[in-house]
């Protein structure tokens, strides 16, 4: 039996509307499921299961049954709108792109001058000097390895002086030369988060002017954790 | 920027989105590691790391990331040789902010969004030291933090 679409009557456009339709949502579908392919939606899914770890039972299982006895009956009989919404996201997305690469471009900058003045670093803090008014107390390099000994009852941590960040101190002791000191010091002219009144390290003192340091833990502002 | 993907933190038997960044000081000291794969916008940190509070205690227990190099899973015994499970984080000194309840408004930047509460927790050399919930008035509310 051969099937004819009658387009003199509206049951034979709306059969064709819906066909479309059907066709549609299945391209849809199948491009969107291509598309899973990539980390950044793996990573979507894997933050989508963690809210919805969340979730009550039933209310999983009522947004489950929306989508497929509510939602999808309303965006088939609805599909040109739907279809104009995704060629918008697309447009969108697209333009998205190309932001991207100009932010990830800025970004890389800022995360650079950042890098200079954050965790324990050593190399890129030359613009730096300690004034003598801000050193405190000059150190043996055993007593800055005795006091930055890092002990962890879970034995997450390397037994070695600065523990994780030990490739730092290492880093460091190979700027020392004969005859140079190590103090350490306190200022307040490095940037800081609001929650901190100062940094703290150590520097190398040489013939009496500062040399490299190594910033510590910064100082908590007063009270605790507010800017005094 | 776009608003960011948190952190993930295990608090006390519930996971719970971070709006803080730890692992970055590390990360910072080690320009020797290659590049992470490029995620989206929405995290341009190319990585998320999931915590866990244990003891007090601020650990790095897993990480989601892709080395740019050859798309492979990024795995903490890279980062921290010898360490495959947990991570003490005793580098990072500062605020870890949780958001807890209904979100209030949306920032379209970075951790800009604020919900009814946050959980804050001051961690020092990786050791929680003091923790607060601070109420988040909606306009016209009075700002209440209780210790």
């Amino acid at each position: 039996m051969m099937f004819t679409l009658d387009l003199n009557t509206l049951k034979g456009w709306m059969i064709l509307y819906l066909a479309l339709g059907a066709l549609v949502l299945l391209v849809m579908y199948v491009h969107g499921h291509l598309r899973k392919k990539t980390f950044a939606h793996e990573l979507a899914i894997i933050m989508e299961q963690e809210q919805s770890k969340r979730l009550p039972f039933w209310k999983k299982m009522l947004s489950k049954f929306a989508i497929v006895f509510v939602v999808l009956p309303v965006a088939w009989l609805v599909w040109p709108g739907v279809l104009f919404i995704k060629i918008r996201s697309e447009i969108r997305e697209r333009r998205l792109n190309v932001q991207k690469s100009r932010e990830s471009a800025l970004y890389s900058e800022a995360r650079r001058r950042q890098r200079k003045w954050s965790g324990l670093n050593v190399d890129d803090t030359e613009d730096f000097e300690v004034r003598p008014d801000e050193r405190l107390q000059k150190h043996t390099v055993e007593q800055v390895q005795a006091l930055h000994r890092v002990i962890d009852p879970m034995g997450a941590v390397p037994d070695l002086p600065f523990g994780h960040l030990n490739h730092r101190w290492v880093a460091f002791m190979a700027l020392l030369q004969p005859d140079d000191e190590i103090w350490s010091f306190r200022t307040t002219r490095l940037p800081m988060d609001d929650e901190f009144s100062a940094s703290n390290g150590y520097v190398i003192v040489r013939n009496g002017k500062s040399a490299d340091i190594l910033l510590t833990r910064p100082t908590w502002a007063e009270p605790l954790g507010r800017k005094a | 920027v776009t608003v960011q993907f948190s952190e993930s933190l295990r608090y006390q038997d519930e996971s719970l989105d971070m709006q803080a960044i730890p692992l970055r000081p590390y990360l910072d000291s080690r320009p020797d590691l290659k590049r992470f794969q490029d995620m989206s916008t929405a995290c341009w940190r190319r990585y998320i790391g999931t915590w866990a509070i244990v003891q007090k205690r601020l650990y790095l227990i897993a990480i989601q990331a892709r080395w740019e190099a050859d798309a492979s899973p990024v795995s903490l015994e890279q980062l921290f040789p010898g360490f495959p499970d947990q991570v003490f984080a005793h580098w990072y000194t500062g605020v870890l902010r949780c958001a807890l309840g209904e979100r209030l408004n949306y920032a379209h930047m970075g951790f800009g969004s604020m919900s009814e509460q946050d959980l804050l927790m001051y961690v020092q050399e990786g050791v929680v030291i003091r923790t607060e919930f601070r109420h988040n008035p909606l306009p016209g509310e009075r700002d209440d933090v209780h210790a």
